[in-house]
């Protein structure tokens, strides 16, 4: 077991070396370099006459005169060594200045919508499948088709909408306005918890959709073992026979894409902050990429795709505990 | 598994009197055992209902994308400027004063909000305005070609705004009609990029195998972890400001079928390697066929239509990125007009608290994306005729 | 009732509701199994004789309507009144002690029935701790069935320990000769050969003592020299339990082995019934004529082999009058076609329905 988790670990670190890289391609795309623009940033307005000499200065400053590779260099140095991801020139400050708490805002929410999601996906997909046929089944099946055309965005601004014009309240950010500068408390935690509801049904939606079609059907192949008839020969009740074996083995494809969710969620969180308004990484992450903030962009990229890697890492050692035939075959 | 029949025991239960079997296969059995498998997806895929539904909708949609500026009354940026914001107009046959066979709407009154100074427009119940069709508008060129100036309907004496206007008085329902052609136009070009370099990169890896092969495979792993509308923006993001409207047209095509790619040649090598070790190919390799005749003629039919299924499947995801990517101003840009565009208007919540048919381009999106997912259900199961259904 | 009878099946008549309509793939079923005798039954796919040994314990998919004119009679001994287990609803608690506790059932897939994620004893362990009283409860002499004992009483008694399970099981797979029992027993049914699961099927069905055991084609899936080990080691647990076994497969050549009655069944009607001397000696049905026809002598291997002809018809397309009269080589025309034959007794052991015998 042990090998097995060293090899996934080593190959959890080439993935994320191979995704630096990309990271850094991305952030060295747009046209024009930081210099470029940390000047025109500055200067501009201000009628300062900003010299080709000023920006190759600058671009000394910050080391932009090296070759890409010893810029990448410097740049996962850096991350890897003092945790430094680089300097914000919308902000003027450093790169983690700027992220701070919003990467715990982000995780929060993230949490949220897992845990929002299976505990209603799971149940409700068992349900469905063992009342195969029945008006459940069908209104279900209905919601999830929702769940997949309804875009998140589009329900979160229906949901600001709804909120607005009939409860005259909205739903929008995560702190009431008491909370918003105050020091952490339980009442701030409790307020903030509230506000997370909506995110999190928002960013469950699609999510809780495809996991219940996924479930249902596993759910519906298990059924139809022959090691549930089985079971039930051997006089277990029904109850436990469904809990023991196919509800057991439904829960297998939930955990092995515990990754997969958390690269959807990510991938409809900046749209879904912007709409509501979390002050959060996906809602930074659109404005960087705006402001050519790269620094910024590139640091919230990484740091997104490093939480999906850890997530498939967690979800392959989980899978691996949870189904006995895989440590077999590779450990 | 260890399956060792025990022939030396076995009751043989060949079947020797033809006759019997005969007679008992009914006429459409015969009918249903010599069809083409083409014929049999189409006779498979017309039991879905939900699908044809599915296929309806969506013709539907291209001719409104097509023809939008015939049957849109208006072009994208006529501005009305007696109804700013104006709520969405019904066609009605009959109202306080009776019955009318021809629809009709009411007519307009503007007047100035006595506080404000804003101009008020309010439906005025005694005025009729009748519906006209192929009435004489402004001039275009249908598919940038025939010079016409008939729209499909209009009204004798002012504007129809079937969806309403938005805060420059355009007309929603042309622009959704524009915005449909733009953004169906988009995900069927990406799909086609993504087909296109699917088939190039999945030959190249297939053919060459081994080592290509693995590298390849490893690429687009790295490159399915990192989430996509996010991956996505940040190749947006690069579009040099002064590029063109059409410039970024095709570079964002070129994005999805770059990112879209992989799953696409994934499916069709899995396929290709699926059915490669299947007894009929061996079968046929026995009987003395030559590579080209098993391929062209064995494992092409075979997967053909699994890849149009894919193709279908991948039309939603297309069309929900360009619309998020638009939506937060990364994507297209106006003057242009698509979905996210249009949905920009509808992104702060004063806007759709005054004028919630900004929301109407949504429903489009939403039709859409559900009907290719009806339509690829459909597919997915009619695209394996042999199977036996499980509904 | 006979105290030699175990189960006495009595007009079993299965219908399914499916789309198309009612089918009924099984009806006019009669068969009796014998204390400490094996019941072989013979048919081809498609004949029913899963379906008609499964009502036995209700094991039936949702959509199935036993004919509640039915009777199954389960003879529980002691001279009390026979069970009729047909009117024991599907879900009840009865039912499920009648399940593993004294009718257990083995499969032809011994990979598929057992769960993979969980452990050969685990599988073993639940059977004895839902059906099995402790060895040390004053109740342990007891049948589980008809005994009516009062639910508190059960309770402090029921159920066996871990601990004890475990050892039972332990105990259970040496007895089926698995080497290593004790590390086996926390082994996963992959890590197991094909003929060490059947065998460990065996060990979970028979653990907790039933009076019958049934076996669904359980070598079907089997190499020829393992199928030999296990039927042998079928009768010595037979012997050495006293139970009785129903064994359903399509193999005339394992019937001969492992029965001592033979019932051959036809599109849901067992149409020959008798001792196994008898059916094989001198089988009255043509059917049963025609595959013991179709199995090869190792004594006359140049000889041809006679096929009984034609399919086994559809379940909507079963023929009216006698069901095999369409594959049928002695068919009366105007007789076989229109009227089903009923039981005629050759011997009073020997049953057969066919008007040939008229």
């Amino acid at each position: 077991m042990l090998r097995f988790i060293l090899q996934r670990f080593f190959g959890l670190m080439v993935t994320m070396f191979f995704v630096s890289i990309m990271v850094f391609v991305i952030m060295e795309l747009p046209p024009g370099d930081y210099a470029d623009r940390y000047a025109f940033r500055k200067y501009s307005g201000t009628g300062v006459n900003v010299t080709q000499g000023d920006i190759e200065n600058i671009r000394r400053d910050f080391g932009l005169h090296k070759p890409a590779w010893q810029r990448y260099g410097d740049w996962i140095g850096g991350i890897i060594t003092k945790f430094d991801f680089g300097e914000s020139f919308a902000f003027e400050t450093s790169v983690n200045n700027v992220i701070g708490k919003r990467l715990w805002l982000t995780l929060a929410i993230l949490f949220c919508t897992l845990v929002l999601t299976y505990l209603l996906a799971i149940p409700i997909a068992i349900y469905a499948a063992i009342r195969r046929h029945s008006i459940a089944d069908y209104a279900l099946t209905v919601f999830s088709y929702l769940g997949l055309a309804l875009p998140n965005f589009l329900l979160a601004l229906l949901l600001l909408y709804v909120s607005v014009t009939i409860f005259d309240s909205s739903v929008g950010g995560l702190f009431s306005p008491q909370y918003e500068k105050a020091a952490w408390s339980l009442a701030k935690l409790l307020d903030l918890l509230k506000h997370l509801v909506v995110p999190a049904i928002v960013l469950a939606w699609s999510a809780t959709a495809l996991q219940i079609q996924t479930v249902r059907a596993t759910m519906l192949d298990e059924l139809n073992k022959l090691s549930v008839t089985a079971a039930r020969a051997r006089g277990i009740p029904e109850w436990k026979v469904l809990l023991k074996y196919p509800t057991r083995l439904a829960i297998n494809p939930v955990v092995s894409t515990i990754g997969f969710d958390v690269n959807r969620i990510f991938s409809e969180l900046p749209i879904v902050a912007l709409v509501l308004g979390l002050p959060e990484l996906g809602e930074l992450l659109i404005q960087s990429y705006l402001d050519l903030d790269m620094y910024v962009a590139g640091a919230i990229l990484l740091m997104l795709t490093f939480f999906i890697v850890v997530m498939n890492f967690i979800s392959d050692i989980a899978l691996a505990f949870l189904d006995p035939r895989i440590s077999l075959q590779e450990g | 598994m260890d399956k060792t029949t025990t022939l030396n025991n076995d009751v043989n239960l060949s079947a020797e009197e033809p006759e019997i079997d005969q007679n008992n296969k009914s006429h459409e059995d015969i009918k249903y055992y010599t069809a083409s498998q083409w014929q049999l997806v189409w006779w498979r895929f017309r039991r879905h209902k939900l699908a044809m539904v599915g296929a309806g909708v969506l013709l539907i949609m291209v001719i409104f994308g097509a023809f939008a500026d015939f049957i849109g009354p208006y072009s994208i940026t006529t501005r009305d400027r007696s109804y700013i914001m104006g709520p969405p107009q019904m066609p009605l046959l009959s109202d306080q004063k009776g019955f009318s066979l021809r629809p009709f709407v009411h007519g307009i009154k503007t007047s100035r909000d006595p506080v404000t100074l804003r101009k008020i427009a309010t439906v005025d119940p005694e005025t009729r305005r009748y519906m006209q069709f192929f009435v004489t508008g402004s001039s275009y060129k249908l598919f940038g070609i025939f010079d016409m100036e008939t729209h499909l309907f209009g009204l004798e004496q002012g504007r129809l705004h079937l969806f309403g206007t938005d805060e420059l008085g355009r007309d929603i329902f042309s622009r959704t009609l524009h915005a449909t052609g733009t953004s169906l136009s988009i995900g069927i070009l990406g799909v086609l990029v993504a087909f296109v370099l699917a088939l190039i990169i999945g030959g190249v890896a297939g053919y060459f195998g081994g080592k290509i092969d693995y590298l390849i495979q490893r690429i687009t792993e790295i490159v399915r972890v990192i989430p996509v509308i996010p991956l996505y923006m940040g190749l947006a993001a690069a579009f040099p400001k002064e590029w063109s409207n059409m410039q970024v047209y095709f570079a964002m095509t070129l994005i999805f079928g770059l990112i879209g790619w992989p799953t696409l040649a994934r499916r069709t090598r899995s396929h290709l390697l699926g059915q490669r070790g299947e007894d009929y190919v061996m079968a046929a390799e026995l009987s003395g066929a030559s590579a080209a005749r098993i391929i062209g003629k064995h494992l092409l039919p075979s997967f053909t239509s699994y890849i149009i299924v894919d193709l279908v499947i991948s039309f939603p995801y297309m069309i929900l990125s360009e619309t998020a990517l638009s939506f937060i101003g990364l994507g297209l840009r106006p003057p242009s007009v698509s979905w996210g565009i249009l949905l920009q208007d509808a992104q702060n919540i004063r806007a759709i608290e005054q004028a919630p048919w900004l929301f109407l381009p949504a429903a489009f999106v939403v039709i859409a994306v559900l009907a290719f997912t009806l339509l690829g259900d459909g597919l997915r199961d009619a695209a394996d005729p042999y199977s036996v259904s499980n509904h | 009732m006979d105290p030699n009878l175990l189960i006495d099946v009595q007009n079993l008549r299965v219908s399914f509701r499916t789309d198309e309509g009612i089918i009924t793939p099984v009806e006019h079923v009669n068969y009796r199994i014998k204390r400490e005798k094996t019941l072989g039954i013979v048919g081809e796919s498609g004949s029913g004789k899963s379906v008609s040994t499964r009502a036995l314990i209700k094991l039936l998919p949702k959509n199935a309507i036993v004919d509640p004119e039915s009777k199954i009679l389960f003879n529980r001994g002691n001279g009390t009144e026979p069970l009729d287990i047909n009117l024991l609803p599907a879900g009840s608690k009865e039912i499920r002690k009648l399940r593993g506790g004294e009718i257990a059932m083995i499969f032809q897939e011994p990979m598929a029935s057992f769960s993979p994620v969980y452990t050969i004893g685990n599988q073993i362990m639940e059977a004895v701790r839902t059906h099995r009283l402790s060895s040390n409860s004053p109740l342990a002499a007891t049948s589980t069935v008809g005994t009516h004992i009062s639910e508190s009483l059960k309770a402090k008694y029921n159920n066996v320990s871990k601990k004890e399970a475990r050892s039972i099981a332990v105990d259970m797979l040496r007895r089926v000769g698995i080497a290593n029992a004790d590390l086996r027993v926390d082994q996963y049914p992959h890590e197991l050969s094909g003929g060490m699961r059947q065998r460990a099927m065996i060990a979970v069905a028979l653990s907790t003592h039933p009076s019958i055991l049934i076996a669904d084609e359980p070598t079907t899936a089997l190499d020829v020299t393992i199928q030999a080990q296990i039927l042998e080691l079928m009768k010595e647990l037979q012997t050495e339990l006293g139970m009785s076994i129903i064994f359903i497969t399509h193999d005339m050549g394992v019937i001969a082995q492992v029965a001592d009655e033979i019932a051959v069944m036809y599109l849901g009607t067992i149409v020959e019934r008798g001792p196994k001397e008898a059916v094989i000696n001198d089988p009255l049905h043509p059917y049963t004529k025609g595959i013991l026809r179709a199995i090869p002598k190792l004594n006359n291997l140049g000889a041809r082999l006679e096929a009984v002809g034609g399919d086994i018809p559809g379940p909507h397309e079963r023929p009216t009058g006698c069901p095999f009269h369409p594959r049928c080589p002695q068919r009366i025309t105007k007789t076989c076609d229109k009227l089903h034959p009923e039981r005629i007794e050759k011997t009073p052991e020997h049953f057969v329905r066919c008007f040939l015998h008229l």
